[in-house]
């Protein structure tokens, strides 16, 4: 299921929060928890299971680490030869982040990895795998059990916490479950840390401010999803399939740039709609776009987008690599790899790769010096210098076939089938041009800044107006989702 | 004040979304929606394993939507705001001027294979015909969509789809004597582009459209009575001639009688639309551009020219070998339906034998689409008896309808371009 269709915002949450707020305290976790399980198996029953069995692994990875961190001290403690010092807890970190990682290869990277073998060796592996050939049985076409990334990178950040002592363990299965399965943040995130949530998992307060305020941010998440980048995602969708015989530079440009606001409204959408639904349940989770597309350099970009993963990839990747502790060419090394893997982990295939690799040389040479570059020039050259990078990293981010990616790039690079400018691109810019202006400006934190100046002096003012586009948002939310049964969530493949 | 104005948006979003709920809940037993001409999904089967393979799920969901409290009004909404935002382009829907709603076609919705095919059938079938009873008494008719036709009411920029003219080269290319054979009422309508000659929330033309496409045909057709050459192809030449001059003196009559054509004499049978008289029947007619998006523009007006050899017609209808014999060519009984369109013939069917006041065995063979539902009035004046075939729900080889038939004088295939070219029954041609 997902927050932006009927049955969610009529069904389903109202189920949800007339039980979680009828039951009893000590019961709330596990009605958070039942309630999940029905929102994760609701569109695929039998992933339901893989779930659960991570949620079980990882608990049991987290109470023997404690335990044997236990026994390793008392045992240290106890023997004065410091080189015949025992660390267990490292072997099992070991086994739990091997046994996470192959979890995660296996339901999202098994179709990946034999094609590209099959391409560099010309081999067939799946069908030797499998047997015959014509067994209905294709071992590509498994199907991506929906957040498997998302929880098993929450999960991960749960045992490597345990292990380096920064949380306590949890020892209540209930409520570890509720961390991993919670719904708001289980399909397309924010990767929540479980340091982040530790305590509000034990025990927290849902009170009124809370509630009216995860409302209106909830509020917010489903407007710019279902207002803005459904629609901006139709325009992008209609220009996407277009050979390059029928595209015009102009026309490929539009497309990007109408797929760079789908994925931002698109996904911190889905973030404000998770944050707001999290103060509903009592929760506080963190930030996780800061108006990125305002950045005025690539790495501050990276600050500002999808910053629980950013900031997921620096604690438990980049900072054991050893950062920037152990001279430039490490640290030159490290980004390399964090950036591989950042690719890698939006989806199973090369454009993600390449995508990567992309920041990482970006990144790199802001690192080594451009960045001073960048803070010297006027702030729109330096604007333009990101966004448009940006908007062409989400070119070679959007085209998972190889030929069609590069087709449309040569489109982007005046090398188009129609030319300059098209008749269609005209009619689209002429059709589309005031959502494209509302969701550029939307993009920024202009309005935000422009409501705290009109309401920022009166908090009933301020709230007043929160009343106003609550009911308005929720009555035009109705309105497209009941007219569209057009609603994938970008984040899906993740 | 603070706390107050965040329980009143608690209590607000709560009283929202409860009223759809209940709302909902009060519209679970209706089983039809009209405006989508669809039944609604029922409740699904709960069951263990329905549930795990999700089709319990899927299920529901259709269910709730279909059911949805204001479902028709909320689309309502979606296209005004949609418009406000200047979209010109909505479920494949033009916003076009004075209120036209106009479907949007391009090359992507054919394919040329198809359309290679129907020229093929239809070429076949027209010179097979040609050669039997001249290419004089033969006509394709190609009834081009408001798109093309009304041009000057699309908003700017608007897609261009070369498929109709793929289409047409195809035909002109494959049939016999093309230049006469073919009739294109593309430019004619053109002309009229300023005219009500399609309903603006409908795909079809209107009776004024279709007596702009009836006085081509006639034109084309040539003057009833004074070709000698004209052969019927499975009756006696002799009496044939003997029953056309008497046609032509009836016709006369008629039309003399009648005085609602424009007529100066025997060699001028020549029709103008611009001289019929029209009944209008109603004025609340949406039909299907305006289903696409559920906006209320003007309303369409029904009309019909007031041709007395229409009314007085005897029909019989052929629906898949269900016969039914005592038929009208009007339905007063569909003006209060949705599709006000079907006030013509109440639809389409595989067969439709029309009988007229005429009686000299003059017969028009007609393959048609449902734009011939509109146009058939006007032919009435021409023929003793017309057969309409439409190969949609046929389901069987055009020649075993001809068998049937003791003569034809002219053959007429009237289609709508757009539709020809998506179709593929013309298979049934041979």
């Amino acid at each position: 299921m997902v927050f932006s269709n009927i049955e969610f915002l009529f069904v389903f949450l109202p189920i949800v929060l007339l039980c979680y707020y009828i039951a009893p305290r000590f019961l709330k976790n596990a009605v958070l928890t039942a309630f999940s399980l029905v929102f994760y198996a609701w569109d695929r029953p039998a992933y339901t299971i893989l779930m659960i069995i991570s949620i079980v692994f990882n608990f049991l990875f987290g109470l023997l680490i404690s335990h044997r961190a236990k026994l390793d001290e008392a045992y240290n403690k106890s023997i004065s030869d410091k080189t015949k010092e025992k660390h267990t807890t490292r072997v099992i970190l070991v086994i739990s982040v091997v046994f996470n990682l192959f979890y995660l290869g296996v339901f999202k990277y098994t179709g990946f990895i034999v094609n590209t073998i099959n391409d560099l060796f010309h081999t067939d592996i799946d069908k030797i795998v499998i047997g015959t050939a014509d067994k209905n049985i294709d071992l590509l076409k498994v199907a991506l059990p929906i957040g498997i990334s998302f929880y098993t990178f929450q999960a991960m950040s749960y045992v490597i916490d345990v292990y380096r002592k920064n949380v306590n363990v949890n020892k209540n299965i209930v409520s570890f479950s509720t961390y991993i399965s919670m719904f708001p943040q289980l399909i397309a995130g924010p990767i929540v840390r479980y340091k982040t949530v530790d305590k509000e998992i034990r025990s927290r307060k849902e009170t009124v401010d809370m509630a009216s305020e995860g409302i209106f941010r909830f509020s917010i998440g489903l407007g710019k999803k279902v207002l803005i980048a459904n629609n901006v995602g139709a325009l992008w969708d209609s220009i996407r399939v277009m050979e390059r015989s029928e595209l015009s530079t102009f026309t490929a440009w539009l497309g990007v740039f109408a797929f760079t606001l789908q994925i931002y409204f698109d996904f911190s959408g889905y973030s404000d709609m998770a944050i707001g639904l999290g103060k509903l349940f009592g929760f506080n989770f963190s930030e996780n776009f800061e108006h990125p597309y305002e950045s005025r350099s690539i790495t501050e970009f990276w600050r500002r987008w999808h910053i629980s993963l950013s900031t997921w990839f620096k604690e438990y990747v980049y900072i054991p690599l050893g950062g920037n502790r152990k001279g430039k060419g490490r640290q030159i090394l490290n980004i390399a790899i964090v950036w591989l893997l950042t690719g890698l982990w939006h989806g199973a295939s090369w454009n993600f790769v390449l995508w990567g690799v992309y920041y990482a040389i970006l990144l790199l040479i802001e690192k080594l010096g451009f960045l001073k570059v960048l803070e010297k020039l006027p702030k729109l050259i330096s604007w333009i210098y990101t966004f448009v990078l940006v908007v062409i990293g989400w070119a070679i981010f959007s085209f998972s076939d190889v030929k069609y990616g590069s087709d449309f790039v040569k489109s982007l690079c005046f090398n188009a089938g129609k030319g300059l400018v098209s008749r269609d691109a005209a009619f689209m810019v002429m059709s589309n041009i005031i959502l494209l202006l509302i969701g550029l400006i939307g993009s920024f934190s202009l309005i935000k800044k422009l409501c705290i100046k009109v309401f920022g002096k009166s908090e009933s003012a301020a709230w007043i107006g929160r009343v106003l586009f609550v009911i308005t948002c929720l009555f035009l939310c109705s309105a497209y989702m009941v007219s569209s049964t057009y609603n994938p969530f970008l984040y899906f493949r993740f | 004040m603070k706390r107050k104005l965040q329980y009143s948006l608690i209590i607000l979003s709560v009283l929202y979304i409860s009223a759809m709920i209940v709302f909902t809940v009060m519209n679970r037993n209706k089983s039809y929606s009209e405006l989508e001409k669809r039944k609604l999904a029922t409740f699904p089967k709960v069951s263990l394993s329905r549930i795990l393979n999700g089709k319990f799920q899927k299920g529901f969901v259709d269910y709730l939507s279909d059911h949805f409290a204001f479902r028709d009004g909320w689309v309502t909404i979606k296209t005004k705001a949609d418009i406000t935002t200047g979209k010109k382009l909505i479920n494949d829907i033009y916003i076009g001027k004075d209120d036209y709603l106009i479907e949007k076609y391009e090359d992507s919705d054919f394919e040329k294979d198809v359309i290679k095919e129907n020229a093929r059938y239809v070429s076949k079938f027209v010179n097979m015909a040609s050669e039997s009873i001249g290419t004089k008494h033969v006509k394709v008719v190609l009834v081009p969509g408001k798109a093309r036709a009304l041009k000057s009411k699309l908003p700017m920029f608007s897609s261009k789809c070369s498929m109709q003219e793929y289409m047409e080269k195809k035909l002109a290319k494959k049939i016999n004597d093309s230049d006469s054979v073919i009739i294109n009422l593309l430019e004619p309508l053109k002309k009229h582009d300023d005219e009500y000659i399609y309903y603006r929330t409908d795909h079809h033309w209107t009776a004024l459209g279709a007596a702009y496409g009836y006085e081509e045909i006639k034109n084309s057709l040539g003057v009833k009575g004074t070709d000698d050459t004209r052969e019927g192809m499975n009756s006696d030449s002799d009496t044939d001639k003997n029953k056309k001059s008497d046609s032509d003196s009836s016709s006369e009559n008629e039309k003399k009688k009648d005085s609602k054509s424009d007529k100066s004499g025997k060699s001028d049978l020549i029709t103008k639309p611009d001289g019929f008289k029209y009944v209008k029947l109603a004025d609340d007619f949406y039909g299907t551009t305006y289903n696409k998006i559920h906006l209320k523009v003007e309303a369409d007006v029904i009309e019909k020219p007031d041709i007395e050899a229409a009314e007085k017609a005897d029909v019989t209808i052929n629906d898949s070998g269900e016969i039914t014999k005592g038929k009208t060519m009007y339905y007063p009984e569909k003006l209060k339906t949705a599709d006000k369109y079907e006030y013509f013939l109440s639809g389409n069917y595989s067969q439709v034998i029309i009988d007229t006041p005429k009686d000299d065995g003059s017969t028009l063979i007609m393959v048609k689409d449902s734009y011939s539902n509109a146009l058939v009035p006007y032919l009435c004046q021409d023929y003793d008896y017309i057969y309409m075939i439409d190969l949609r729900y046929a389901n069987s080889s055009i020649f075993d309808t001809l068998q049937s038939v003791e003569r034809f004088d002219d053959i007429l295939l009237v289609y709508n371009e757009e539709k020809f070219m998506q179709d593929r029954h013309q298979y049934y041609l041979q």
